[in-house]
């Protein structure tokens, strides 16, 4: 995948979160690459680290100071409570529209995290977030030891929520598979 | 007896004290070396006072960590529950901590290469210059010193190198509490790291470009642990509402700089020679090695004898792009990425470089683009009444600044007149759009 390719799917990734009502701040689109790389496959090649609120990369953090140098994004703030929400300009669409076969490669993909995603706010996502990196990282944990390391790397985070978090990531995971063997 | 203090003079800051552990750590090889180490690679063929070097640089960014270290944790600075959680949890051993903290920002640098970032791309794949720093601090060279400070080797590389450079498509992966990441962050945050503060002081001094001050005693005053705008219970560095206007200044320093020194298109032309100099001069591989032995060899000194021997000498490696550097024949810059073409086209330096490399020879044409790496608008201020909110509501100025991003297409001074004469006619037509369809 190419550089614009690469953020061909993160720009409309964010218009599919925007539609869905998300704030669509930098946390929420963090979160949505996450899942569309580690859940359904889509091959972003992120380098992914836990940090803040869960699942982080650099690499998006990196692409989204890109689009706004090339004013494809404006920072818009909102509501002094929250941090901003990320906006596409025209320019945004151009780029989109040049890379229309990669769009439609991963376009069920790019549905279904904006529709599962779309709504929940920076704390859904980093409880579900974390909880499918940790299932991700080691597949053979049982239930109890995810929700554990979840408890121990967030200790904000209730155990109930985090046993919550767990069976929601499977449940979503187990939707994701179709739409990721869909496209093979 | 021992010193137990040391000082040393510095045009940024005064005077930087040292006691005895860090004063070893200082003379040790892995630092002593960066005193041959230019900061800013070869800008000062552009700005001839910029022959600062990264020694300088780290015992700066030393001096910083500690003010920014004692600000943070004081307890009258303590305002928000989450500062006084997380530093209460660490009571017992701040002065660990501060000592870390120092160690840290002195050593973050260790690892450069000759000509610091310039020749980051000499690197064999999967590495770069924080590797090899994470290499050397937890190595055998530097071992003794963390034993007389009585100081853990993994708790001084994860505070120089930061979370970012770690992960499962790094080196290593290693999991950072959130105590050590606020500690990181001191040092390389996007932010409010010293390590940039640092360097925009340092190099706007020596540069003579007055673009690069802003107040950091201020802003240093006023920075706090707070609590994340959207989640309240993760720390993050931010500032008081006071402080607001230095970091306005912060940011401002930094775009400037940016534009005028770092991304000066004529000392991205001689990165260019040298960098290409540098894949002839250390052939087979053409690469540089990793190994703390032979990275320790080998500073500016030893590339810069080699480029003057390899100028006066046809047959030596390296020849024509050391020669272009002794004789000031650098490639000239030809286009620069603009709003109006980009409005027409975003790849439009790329197909510019793509058609004059045809018409002119690829060997002849140049291509150099820098994408920003970070996002450091957005941090948490706390109000006079006590909430904690996102930067981005109180600043227009922080939300308007773009990050700087850049794309130049240089040419060999031999074709410049016929390529700008070619670029007249035919620029509409090569940066006219084509997408995947038309692939």
């Amino acid at each position: 995948m190419t550089a614009d390719q690469r953020r061909a799917i993160l720009l409309s990734l964010m218009s599919r979160l925007h539609e869905r009502g998300s704030w669509c701040g930098e946390t929420h689109v963090q979160k949505a690459a996450y899942f569309l790389q580690e859940m359904l496959d889509v091959p972003l090649d992120l380098n992914v680290i836990l940090y803040l609120h869960g699942p982080y990369s650099p690499d998006i953090s990196a692409e989204l100071s890109t689009l706004r140098a090339d004013q494809m994004l404006d920072v818009v703030p909102r509501d002094p409570r929250y941090g901003p929400t990320l906006a596409l300009t025209e320019t945004a669409k151009q780029l989109t529209e040049r890379n229309p076969k990669t769009i439609a490669k991963y376009d069920a993909a790019l549905s279904f995290v904006s529709e599962k995603f779309g709504k929940m706010n920076v704390k859904e996502l980093e409880r579900l977030s974390t909880a499918h990196l940790i299932m991700r990282r080691d597949p053979a944990l049982s239930d109890d030891e995810v929700v554990a390391e979840v408890v121990r790397i967030k200790p904000h985070i209730p155990e109930a929520a985090a046993r919550q978090a767990v069976r929601e990531v499977k449940e979503i995971r187990l939707l994701a598979t179709g739409v990721s063997e869909s496209r093979r | 007896m021992a010193k137990p203090q040391h000082e040393i003079r510095d045009p940024i800051h005064g005077f930087i004290r040292l006691t005895t552990e860090e004063r070893k750590v200082l003379d040790s090889r892995p630092l002593q070396r960066l005193r041959y180490v230019h900061q800013l690679a070869m800008a000062y063929l552009v700005y001839p006072g910029a022959t600062h070097r990264r020694f300088e640089h780290s015992l700066g960014v030393m001096e910083l960590a500690g003010r920014v270290f004692d600000v943070v944790t004081n307890a009258d600075n303590l305002q928000s529950a989450i500062a006084r959680d997380i530093v209460g949890s660490h009571k017992s051993r701040l002065d660990y901590w501060r000592q870390v903290v120092r160690l840290a920002a002195l050593c973050h640098d260790i690892g450069h290469l000759p000509f610091s970032h310039a020749a980051e791309d000499l690197l064999p794949p999967g590495w770069k210059h924080e590797r090899i720093t994470d290499g050397l601090i937890t190595g055998s060279e530097m071992k003794s010193f963390w034993d007389d400070a009585k100081v853990q080797a993994e708790d001084v590389t994860k505070l120089a190198i930061g979370p970012k450079e770690f992960g499962p498509k790094k080196h290593r992966t290693v999991e950072f509490t959130p105590w050590e990441r606020i500690l990181s962050e001191i040092i390389v945050g996007d932010a409010f790291g010293v390590d940039r503060m640092d360097y925009l002081l340092r190099d706007s001094y020596h540069a003579g470009v007055a673009y690069g001050r802003f107040d950091h005693l201020r802003l240093i005053d006023t920075l706090r642990i707070l609590p994340h705008p959207e989640n309240e219970d993760e720390p993050l560095l931010g500032i008081e509402e006071g402080g607001i206007h230095a970091a306005e200044a912060l940011l401002m320093a930094r775009f400037f700089m940016y534009k005028q020194v770092y991304f000066h298109d004529v000392r991205r032309a001689y990165d260019y020679h040298l960098t290409e100099f540098l894949k002839q001069w250390l052939k087979p591989e053409g690469r540089f090695p990793t190994g703390p032995t032979e990275h320790l060899a080998r500073s500016d000194n030893e590339v810069l004898a080699a480029i003057t021997l390899a100028a006066s000498d046809r047959k030596l490696n390296g020849h024509i792009h050391a020669a272009r550097i002794v004789n000031r024949k650098h490639f000239r810059l030809i286009y620069e990425r603009n709003p109006i073409d980009r409005a027409v086209n975003v790849a439009s330096a790329k197909q510019i470089e793509s058609n004059l490399a045809g018409e002119f020879g690829a060997e002849n044409v140049h291509y150099f683009t820098y994408l920003p790496k970070s996002n450091s608008i957005d941090f948490p201020v706390l109000l006079a009444d006590g909430r904690a909110v996102s930067s981005v509501n109180l600043s227009e100025l922080l939300n308007r600044t773009p990050p700087v991003s850049v794309e130049f297409v240089f040419i060999a001074p031999e074709q410049e007149a016929k390529a700008k004469k070619h670029l007249a006619k035919h620029k509409d037509e090569i940066i006219k759009p084509c997408d995947e369809k038309s692939e």
